[in-house]
């Protein structure tokens, strides 16, 4: 009882000192102003243009790896130093002890920076949840929020540890942010480049992102118009395409909406302008149309059938559209990866020669980094290309892009679907990744601070 | 009972400064204790020792037959520690830094509040009670040390040098509080100036170059360094003046005499008894012509222990090495006299 109120009193005694804190205030100030009217025009213009709300959230978490985390390297690294003259004489004389002491910096330093930080996050999750494109699940929003939340656990109990480390504030400042801006290298080296901010940054869309692709749930159809039902909400601009959607009726007859609507509260397209057959069965297949983040329909769940209500005609003349050639061009549908191979799979048979010249697929890992594939074999019964003779760092996202292949039908592959990018960053690495080290760092501080002459 | 113990305690700084040089203390229980030695000789790296504010390089410290470690609340939550030339949180107000301490020692608000508020009024604070600490002089900052130490009724106080930088009311002050809180608890303070010590302290330690040259009581410090040392105030002319120290230089009895001013000091054999040399000095006196108005056995008696202390000490110069200088000046015992 008596060390929890020594402790409690502690935690108290620096976050009213953390209060009067200058840098603090300024940044609080300053963090308002931000949030408010860059959240405002991006949004605003997220309304005009269509902006994903993992993007809007993207950059407010940047900003606290890139920006914001200077003021929390300050905060962290300058919270035992500056106070070493004193804390001897005024507090470690008395009744408490050192760990509850270095204990006691870290949670009011934790407790503060990552309080400012989730209020921060969590405005402009909510508005770019409510406002933006959305792209995002409240899941993939925590999970993100809490990823960077980690990071800036990590930075802090870096921070202290600095702190105990170097009598000297600046000294334990700068130290800190040259490890953290100059991180990549270091965390490369350690086999972990995922970790770095600016990994990180690059990822968290990927990590927002609603990971379901956007599914076909069912249709309906009158003699004149079909309703396709998906299972998410959908970009309006790739949803009302009538382009986007294959539909047979009966099977091998092709038809044509004349025009396409989208309904933003049932996530329901209606392709409209049709003439269809009494009584048959009618199949759509929505390909290219993507959810506000990109993520195209799942190939495994773009169909859906259903039947034109009424009395199938007792001699039914061929549809009213005469079948159409393929125009559809081929996309990615499928992509996995290992250390030296990948493995990408199309929506439609390919002319093997094209899928077979490696000059074809442009292979990065990380994004911006260039790798060549030795060979390309394709396999016809399942529309895939084998990707070999690779070295690639799993660690880091692996984005494949073809170009210049063509389906049996000799569409060329397009520039909407002729990518994809694969990660196998799991947020439970990234919980390691971080919150061990931040733990350590935690003892370490503890430790070296039990070893100091005060 | 001893409530302070420390065995071959040592702290050698980075490797190069040896501050504390295997320290044998003990101090027992209702003792004023005068811990006393020239600047630098390890006063304060001692009691931060025993405090457990640093890490001993060897041996250990016992603090209510504990052992002190960084760690070590429950021993201070027994102790009342003033820093020398105390620094305090400067944003703080006294009640607010004297209210969080309070807190340190688990206090509850009921005991903590009106306590605090008594200890302002003692040390004098309460006009500036809602000032910050870095408005105070130094004079109220060590009152305000005083205080912390003594908000939690410790059964030991620890106080480093609680005199310094204070004016000569500051002063009696405190030197008058130490005796008084001498009476129910046992305190131990450190100071470079004999007189402070002489007169508060029963027991002293007297440090030099980081070991303990003399641990015992303020008497027995009088009477075997000090021992069969007179102080003559005389009257008479030079020349009858010249008569009796030729006396004296060829007396026996005599070891050293010396003229300052109207006072002419007299060692005698200490192995002797006094009075009949002081006899045999007095009759030649008078038989001189020389008329002697007083006569003194006490007068700077602590002063001149100390240096005779410190001067063999450091004439014992390698020998120290093998801790026998201890028992060396006039038969004092370094070790646990206390």
């Amino acid at each position: 009882m008596r060390s929890l109120l020594a402790s409690t009193a502690l935690i108290k005694a620096d976050l009213a000192q953390l209060a009067r804190n200058w840098v603090l205030r300024g940044w609080l100030i300053a963090l308002v102003l931000v949030l408010f009217f860059g959240l405002t025009s991006t949004l605003v213009g997220a309304r005009l243009m269509s902006v994903p709300a993992s993007t809007v959230v993207t950059t407010t978490l940047a900003g606290f790896l890139v920006i914001w985390s200077m003021v929390i390297i300050v905060l962290s690294a300058g919270s035992v130093g500056p106070e070493a003259d004193i804390v001897s004489d005024s507090i470690l004389s008395r009744a408490c002890t050192r760990n509850q002491y270095i204990v006691a910096k870290l949670i009011s330093r934790v407790i503060v920076v990552l309080g400012v930080y989730a209020v921060a996050a969590s405005v402009a999750g909510f508005a770019a949840y409510r406002y933006a494109a959305c792209d995002v699940t409240v899941s993939t929003l925590i999970v993100g929020i809490s990823i960077v939340g980690l990071a800036i656990l990590l930075l802090v109990t870096f921070g202290v540890l600095f702190s105990v480390m170097f009598n000297n504030t600046i000294v334990s400042v700068v130290a800190l942010l040259l490890l953290w801006y100059v991180a990549s290298p270091v965390f490369s080296f350690l086999g972990a480049e995922y970790l770095s901010p600016a990994s990180l940054i690059r990822n968290l869309p990927a990590i927002l992102k609603d990971p379901h692709a956007p599914q076909v749930v069912e249709c309906s159809a009158t003699p004149t118009s079909i309703n396709v039902v998906f299972s998410k909400h959908v970009d309006p601009r790739s949803a009302e395409n009538p382009g986007n959607y294959t539909i047979e009726c009966p099977p091998g007859v092709n038809h044509m909406a004349e025009a396409a609507t989208y309904d933003r509260t049932k996530t329901t397209v209606v392709l409209s302008g049709l003439t269809l057959t009494a009584g048959e069965t009618v199949q759509v297949t929505a390909r290219g149309v993507t959810d506000p983040g990109g993520t195209q329909v799942s190939a495994a769940s773009d169909t859906a059938t259903c039947v034109v209500p009424g009395e199938k005609p007792a001699a039914a003349k061929p549809a009213a559209k005469p079948s159409q050639a393929d125009k559809t061009p081929p996309r990615l549908v499928r992509m996995e990866a290992a250390m030296s191979s990948i493995r990408v799979t199309f929506s439609e048979p390919l002319d093997p020669d094209d899928a077979e010249d490696t000059a074809n697929y442009l292979i990065e890992n990380p994004v911006g980094r260039q790798h060549a594939a030795r060979a390309a074999t394709y396999r016809t019964d399942n529309r895939s290309v084998l990707l070999s003779g690779l070295d690639l760092d799993l660690n880091v996202p692996i984005k494949v892009t073809v170009k210049d292949v063509r389906d049996v039908a000799g569409n060329a592959i397009s520039a909407r679907g002729n990518s994809l990018v694969h990660s196998e960053v799991t947020p439970w690495k990234y919980v390691l990744g971080f919150g061990l080290p931040a733990l350590i760092a935690a003892a370490l501080a503890v430790a070296w601070f039990n070893r100091r002459d005060l | 009972m001893n409530i302070v113990q420390t065995h071959e305690l040592t702290k050698i700084y980075n490797n190069k400064v040896i501050a504390v040089n295997g320290v044998n203390l003990s101090v027992e229980q209702g003792c004023i204790y005068g811990l006393l030695g020239p600047n630098g000789a390890g006063k304060t790296t001692l009691l931060k020792l025993l405090m457990g504010l640093q890490r001993p390089t060897a041996g250990r410290a016992e603090v209510f037959g504990s052992r002190v470690t960084p760690n070590a609340a429950p021993i201070r939550q027994r102790v009342g520690y003033l820093p020398t030339n105390p620094k305090f949180p400067p944003h703080l107000s006294p009640i607010a830094y004297l209210d969080l301490i309070g807190q340190l020692f688990g206090m509850p608000a009921e005991e903590r509040k009106p306590r605090l508020a008594s200890l302002i009024r003692a040390v004098d604070l309460l006009g500036a009670a809602s000032r910050p600490i870095r408005s105070f002089s130094t004079g109220m900052t060590t009152r305000l040390g005083i205080a912390a130490s003594l908000i939690n009724d410790p059964e030991l106080l620890i106080w480093d040098e609680p005199t310094a930088g204070l004016d000569p009311a500051g002063r009696k002050y405190t030197l008058d509080l130490i005796r008084e809180l001498g009476k129910t608890k046992t305190v131990i303070v450190s100071s470079h100036i004999l007189s402070d010590i002489d007169r508060v302290c029963s027991h002293v330690g007297v440090l030099h170059d980081g070991q303990i040259i003399y641990s015992g009581s303020v008497r027995e410090l009088k009477q075997t360094i000090g021992r069969n040392h007179v102080e003559m105030e005389v009257d008479a002319p030079d020349e009858s003046l010249a008569r009796l120290e030729a006396w004296l230089e060829a007396s026996p009895d005599v070891i050293g005499h010396a003229m300052r001013g109207d006072w002419l000091e007299v060692r005698f054999n200490p192995e002797s008894e006094l009075a009949q040399p002081l006899m045999r000095t007095l009759q030649a006196a008078a038989d001189c012509g020389v008329s002697v108005v007083s006569l003194s056995s006490t007068k700077a008696q602590t002063e001149d222990a100390f240096i005779q202390l410190l001067e063999a000490d450091q004439a014992d110069g390698f020998s120290r090495a093998y801790n026998t200088v201890r028992a060396q000046p006039a038969g004092i015992n370094g070790a646990d006299q206390g």
